[in-house]
């Protein structure tokens, strides 16, 4: 596991799950599917990143959890957004946004020249 | 930060939840057409390593490092609580190690190291007059030379000056006796105390004429008087005479002896010539001017003693002076005992160290192998290092918490023991000292984890496939050389055990010269005020009357200094007739008063002529004297009888005529010198303070009460004090050698032990260890007893090695123990030779248990071992 990586990327794994189980609440198998699907294949996340970082959120109190079935029938940890956590996801959607437009201005005079 | 069981709960909750996760892909895979085979291995790559997936989980429960360190060592003390047997052992170990340590290392700080409780210690000294040709260096001084250093010296701020004695306080309570110092006002000056109520003494209380003053100690305060605030003021009876308490010392305030209670003005008088009324009998005090050095005070002190000598030639000549650091003059008789134990316990915790780390390396081995295991499915390598060493670090702690139990114990029953070695010093458990020995411990501990942790955590995968042996050569020559060197260190701890317990019983088994039985000792003072001479000897013959006519007394009499205590007053002798000699070329004698009947009542045999009897104890009797047989061989040439002699005891010393010729007794130790002795009826040197001596017919205790009575009924106010048999008498004087005898025991017992338990434990491991080997052998046809020697011989040449190493090292140190032995030579074969054999029986035992059963396991069994 790289070490480097891991912590770039913990914030915006963070952002990407609780996006996710705003979409609805979701186990961790289909939270990875899900955000596989949506980025089109692009960002593939490990169970090894994932499953620490649904329980830090959930220590966090952004996510709680219960043992529900699926339609299959079978057992799974289902976690959802709490209250906070909607909260959460609106603020760090709105750092995004605004640092994304940063890089952007920042990245645009080169194209200019 | 969570109980065992949720963290157990969480833990199987999370490993359901991946559990989950693999069953749903696989569910998923299977339904999109994979076999069942091929969704579950699909599954399971793609979840990648499910334990680091758990423990990547796992940290985050714990937000911070320090948590996870929380963690590990609970897990630690769990994984400990597991083998119970293990824990125990290397705890207790480890507690004893550092208890003693602890322990004697407290002790030395008392004693050695911390500052006396007055401001600016090291600037306090004792000076002493000398008599350079007899090699005396701490004599007492006289109150003339006092005087005389006073006005001259220019070393010190302020030099004071004092002598105890006993008192009785009456009409205010019990009659008492007390303790009391009558001191110069500058003593309380040089030492820089505040009185606590009140005032302090000052010089204007040592002139003459000026009605008398005294300050209590706030001991006696609180225990006599209440610790009522009317004190300061109030008039209380002291030795019959009325005198106005001033002050109250503060609590815990000494100077030398704890016992004092009470403080007066000396009275010293310039005006008075001491030098014709007065011996040498005070101590003297001093604080040095800043900047001024011990060596320079000593060479003022020098040249004023010079000046002195020719000034005052009949008084003074061949007196010189000495100055002391105060610290230095009152640890000395313990220093050598100090460093001593100091040295045993130092051994003992490297022995349980060392002991600790072989039982934490054997263990560790045992646990390669589940750890290679571990470590090649995935777990984090470093945090499986981490593991083992906080289940030493746990190990650690715990030992160290006992170890602090232990050493308390140790100096508790240390300050009981010897109130009177630690009297003058504040012992206590310090913390410094813990903390220290606890991270010797915590040091070693995490030492002796640290290598097979450190080989944890670089564990290649081949280790797993090479099957059992994953022990190297190295670890076991190292485990042999603790072992070996644990052996030393044992055979020196019993050498210098052995010299120390004969030394105590040589001295014990000695000839006190007098009987120690069935008789007890109290002491008597009776006040000058009130007694003149002769009421003070009608006293006496009264008391005696009555205590003989008390059932279960035997005979009764009375001494003014009781043998094998340190007191004692000497002075010179003249036979009539000899021709005049020079000062300190005269017989020197001790001098002791007695009753009728005190040499059949102490048990001293009478050698020849007559003991001293009632007649010679009337004043109107010429003057008879006994000696003892010491004073008959240095001075009176075989023949003492009709001879006459002179002592300068008093203003008039006519000559009288040698009576009896009595056995010795030591001066105040078994091991001490036999002095000459003149003893005088007390009808003719009435001493005011006699000791009581009672021959009993059965427990000396039980008449304690009826003594005390019958004095009473002599003089109500007359207290008797310092009760006790003469056994105890004569036990307090042998205190060291029995605290060294017993201390050493101990250790050398504690370390023999360990060092076996070592020999025993690492035989047995390398035996199960090489197991297959020896099945192997004996399959080829090896006899049970070829295997025994074989096994026992590998273990009894290491216990060999180190004796040797351990006789060959207490040759070397035991010279340093000489000045703590009594007639036993520090080379003494006995010690040696029945260290060396208790050790070689006692290893072969452990050497021969682990052999024997080697021996006797069959070979079938021994292969099929793995």
């Amino acid at each position: 596991m790289g070490g480097n990586r891991q912590d770039l990327l913990q914030g915006t794994l963070d952002l990407l799950v609780l996006q996710t189980l705003a979409w609805g609440p979701q186990h961790g198998l289909g939270i990875s599917q899900a955000i596989r699907a949506r980025s089109d294949e692009v960002l593939r996340v490990e169970t090894g990143s994932l499953y620490p970082a649904l329980h830090r959120l959930e220590r966090a109190k952004w996510l709680a959890s219960a043992w529900k079935r699926t339609d299959k029938g079978q057992r799974a940890k289902y976690y959802r957004l709490t209250a906070a956590g909607r909260r959460q996801l609106a603020a760090e959607v709105s750092r995004w946004n605004d640092v994304s437009a940063a890089i952007g201005r920042i990245l645009r005079p080169a194209e200019e020249a | 930060m969570g109980d065992d069981s949720s963290q157990r709960a969480r833990e199987r909750e999370l490993r359901e939840e991946l559990e989950a996760h693999l069953a749903i892909d696989a569910a998923e895979r299977q339904a999109a057409g994979a076999t069942e085979e091929q969704a579950a291995s699909a599954a399971r790559r793609e979840l990648g390593n499910l334990l680091q997936v758990e423990e990547a989980t796992r940290a985050t429960w714990w937000g911070t490092a320090w948590s996870a360190f929380w963690r590990d060592l609970l897990h630690g003390v769990r994984t400990l609580a597991r083998n119970p047997s293990f824990a125990l052992l290397a705890t207790g170990i480890l507690a004893l190690g550092i208890g003693a340590c602890a322990a004697v290392f407290s002790l030395v700080d008392g004693f050695l190291l911390r500052p006396l409780p007055y401001d600016d210690p090291d600037e306090l000294v004792f000076v002493w007059e000398t008599i350079p040709e007899r090699g005396a260096g701490t004599n007492s001084v006289s109150p003339a030379n006092f005087l005389d250093w006073r006005d001259q010296a220019q070393s010190f701020t302020e030099l004071g000056t004092f002598v105890d004695g006993p008192v009785a306080v009456s009409g205010d309570g019990a009659p008492t006796e007390y303790a009391m110092r009558e001191a110069s006002a500058g003593l309380l000056t040089v030492l820089r105390v505040k009185p606590w109520r009140g005032r302090l003494l000052t010089a204007e209380d040592d002139r003459p004429g000026t009605p008398p003053v005294v300050m209590i100690s706030y001991r006696m305060w609180r225990q006599r008087y209440g610790a009522e605030e009317t004190i300061v003021g109030q008039s209380i009876r002291v030795d019959g005479e009325t005198s106005e308490v001033v002050g109250v010392l503060p609590p815990g305030f000494y100077l030398v002896d704890r016992e004092v209670d009470l403080w007066g003005p000396i009275g010293l008088d310039p005006a008075q010539n001491y030098r014709a009324i007065a011996g040498h009998s005070l101590t003297v005090v001093g604080r040095l001017k800043p900047g001024v050095s011990r060596a320079d005070a000593h060479a003022e002190m020098t040249t004023i003693a010079a000046r002195l000598e020719s000034e005052y030639p009949d008084y003074n000549e061949g007196w010189g002076a000495n100055v002391v650091g105060m610290r230095e003059e009152l640890v000395r008789d313990a220093r050598s005992s100090l460093l001593a134990l100091m040295g045993g316990a130092v051994f003992l915790l490297l022995i349980a160290c060392t002991n600790v780390a072989n039982l934490l390396l054997t263990r560790a081995t045992v646990r390669e192998q589940e750890m290679a295991v571990r470590g090649s499915l995935g777990a984090n390598r470093w945090r499986l290092g981490l593991q083992v060493l906080t289940e030493s670090l746990a190990l650690a702690v715990t030992g160290g918490g006992l170890g602090v139990a232990v050493a308390a114990l140790l100096v508790e029953g240390f300050v009981a023991l010897a109130p009177q070695i630690s009297g003058p010093f504040a012992v206590s458990l310090d913390g410094r000292i813990l903390a220290f020995a606890v991270a010797i411990s915590l040091a070693t501990v995490l030492l002796a984890s640290l290598a097979p942790a450190l080989g944890l955590a670089r564990t290649e995968a081949n280790v797993v496939r090479a099957g059992h042996k994953s022990t190297g050569r190295g670890a076991e020559r190292t485990r042999s050389l603790l072992v070996g060197a644990q052996v030393a260190v044992t055979v020196l701890l019993l050498i210098g055990s052995g010299l120390l317990m004969r030394s105590f019983v040589r001295l014990q088994a000695e000839d006190p010269g007098m009987r120690t039985d069935h008789l007890l000792t109290a002491r008597v003072s009776l006040p000058s005020g009130t007694y003149s001479r002769e009421q003070g000897t009608e006293f006496f013959r009264d008391v005696r009357q009555r205590i003989a006519a008390l059932p279960g007394v035997r005979n009764v009499s009375a001494v003014s200094f009781l043998p094998y205590t340190r007191l004692s007053a000497s002075t010179y002798v003249r036979f009539e007739g000899a021709a005049p000699q020079a000062q300190f070329d005269q017989p020197l004698a001790h001098i002791k008063a007695v009753l009728p009947d005190y040499f059949v009542t102490a048990g001293i045999p009478v050698l020849e002529g007559r003991a001293l009897g009632d007649e010679d104890n009337r004043r109107e009797m010429p003057l008879r004297y006994v000696v003892n047989q010491e004073f008959v061989d240095r001075y009176a040439e075989g023949d003492p009888f009709g001879r006459r002699i002179r002592v300068f005891m008093q203003d008039e010393n006519p000559f009288g005529e040698i009576v009896g010729v009595v056995g010795n007794q030591r001066r105040s130790t078994l091991s001490g010198d036999v002095e000459p002795t003149v003893y005088f009826p007390q009808g003719k040197l009435a001493y005011r303070s006699m000791q009581l001596m009672i021959h009993t017919a059965g427990d000396p205790e039980s008449l304690v009460e009826p003594v005390r009575a019958a004095v009473l009924e002599v003089d109500p106010n007359q207290p008797i004090a310092a009760v006790r048999s003469m056994e105890a008498v004569l036990d307090e004087t042998m205190v060291r050698e029995r605290i060294l005898a017993w201390l050493s025991a101990l250790f050398g017992g504690l370390s023999l032990l360990l060092a076996m338990v070592g020999v025993y434990g690492t035989l047995s491991y390398s035996v199960r260890q090489s197991r297959r080997e020896l099945g192997v052998r004996m399959a080829l046809g090896a006899q049970t007893m070829d295997v025994f020697r074989r096994i026992a011989g590998a273990g009894m040449r290491v216990v060999a090695a180190g004796v040797v190493l351990g006789a060959l090292g207490a040759a070397g140190l035991t010279g340093y123990l000489e000045s703590l032995l009594y007639e036993v030579e520090p080379y003494d074969a006995v010690s040696y030779w029945g260290a060396v054999a208790l050790l070689l029986f006692t290893a072969a035992l452990a050497v021969a248990v682990p052999a024997w059963t080697a021996a006797r396991v069959e070979p079938a069994v021994a292969l099929r071992y793995e």
